[in-house]
């Protein structure tokens, strides 16, 4: 009777082990960024490569996605330079810590304006005076995880799916006016995908890009950022956004 | 197996109770972990912060590599110059000449444009 009772005791303690569910510890969003944006800064001299594709309906005046071939090589603490190939043409960005210079190398032309800061500064100089940032320059930021963390409203955590052969955590970032689907390497890390869903237009247009070649040593030098202007080269200005509203408050905005 | 069976029983017997305890510990430890598991689930899924700004998303849209123009192009930029046309020096730019109208070249949002010269 009490071996019986005992054996009871023991049979339901086992059954109830097993009964009760054990949910699996799901990877946390916001430390996968961490340890993607940790990993990037901890990178001195680095480089990737990338392909970006954006949805016609992004792009003024174009029926065609534009597809793009980027190569972004970066020195850490102020150097950064990529090369843009795309059916429109091909272009080159270099910045050095001392000067920024944009290429248009299909149509020869060719700007330089002092840029004394490093690749943080650059970005948001860029942003600031002329409009624009350069090709994906996010991923070379001192401090990815608090660039995200200030623009994104929310991370959560997909789940996990292969992207040019990488296993990796998919991480969904939402925003105000898109959402984001970033792509983080299982094993490794690294960027390999981002998708951005634009709100509030139809067909909900995107910009993907897909990351690979990723080289955290590269061996990089001061020359491969030395900017000449090619032969022959036309050097013009680059306009800055207070010169474009000095134009806007006088000419009719128009879609060109 | 009756054998493992009985050592267990001839083993607890001076310790029934302190047996009971251990099993409800052990049950009660176990639920505790889950409900950590269930939170980190729960956590990893729905945890989140409230963080006002442009948004990842619109700043990646425009912020990925000068791709279209933002708010369009003001008036007198053109993204290519209408018609056919001539290099030629005009008002100390190197300029192209179409249908009357000078253009000179120039980059705006990382892209190049034509912007009339008046």
């Amino acid at each position: 009777m009490k071996l019986t009772h005992s054996i009871s005791i023991l049979t339901i303690g086992l059954l109830a082990a097993a009964l009760l569910p054990v949910a699996a510890a799901e990877p946390d969003a916001d430390q996968i960024l961490q340890q993607m944006s940790a990993k990037l800064a901890a990178a001195q001299s680095f480089s990737f490569k990338a392909t970006r594709e954006v949805d016609p309906a992004l792009l003024a005046g174009r029926n065609a996605p534009e597809n793009a071939r980027i190569v972004v090589t970066v020195q850490r603490p102020n150097k950064i330079a990529a090369d843009s190939t795309s059916k429109e043409g091909a272009r080159r960005f270099c910045a050095d810590g001392r000067n920024l210079s944009l290429v248009d190398v299909t149509k020869n032309l060719y700007s330089t304006v002092p840029m004394h800061t490093s690749i943080d500064g650059v970005v948001a100089e860029l942003d600031r005076k002329y409009g624009f940032t350069p090709p994906l320059a996010e991923i070379a930021l001192s401090n990815v995880y608090q660039d995200i963390h200030e623009k994104a409203q929310g991370v959560s955590y997909l789940g996990q799916a292969t992207a040019g052969g990488v296993m990796c955590h998919r991480l969904a970032l939402a925003g105000k006016v898109a959402d984001t689907e970033l792509w983080v390497g299982v094993s490794d890390r690294l960027p390999r995908r981002l998708i951005a869903t634009v709100k509030g237009l139809a067909g909900k247009p995107q910009l993907k890009a897909e990351f690979s070649d990723w080289n955290l040593a590269a061996k990089i030098t001061d020359k491969d950022f030395a900017f000449v202007p090619p032969k022959g080269a036309q050097k013009i200005s680059m306009i800055t956004t207070a010169e474009t509203e000095a134009a806007q408050k006088t000419n009719k905005v128009t879609q060109n | 197996m009756k054998s493992i069976l009985l050592r267990i029983h001839q083993s607890s017997q001076g310790y029934f109770r302190k047996g009971i305890a251990v099993l409800l510990a052990a049950t009660t430890l176990l639920l505790a972990c889950n409900e950590a598991y269930g939170w980190v689930a729960a956590g990893g899924r729905g945890r989140g912060f409230a963080v006002a700004g442009r948004g990842y998303g619109c700043a990646g849209v425009g912020r990925y590599g000068a791709v279209g123009f933002r708010g369009g192009l003001p008036a007198g930029y053109y993204g290519a110059i209408p018609g056919a046309y001539r290099a030629v020096v005009y008002g100390g730019y190197n300029c192209y000449y179409s249908g009357g109208v000078y253009y000179r070249p120039a980059f705006y949002q990382g892209n190049t444009v034509y912007v009339v010269v008046q």
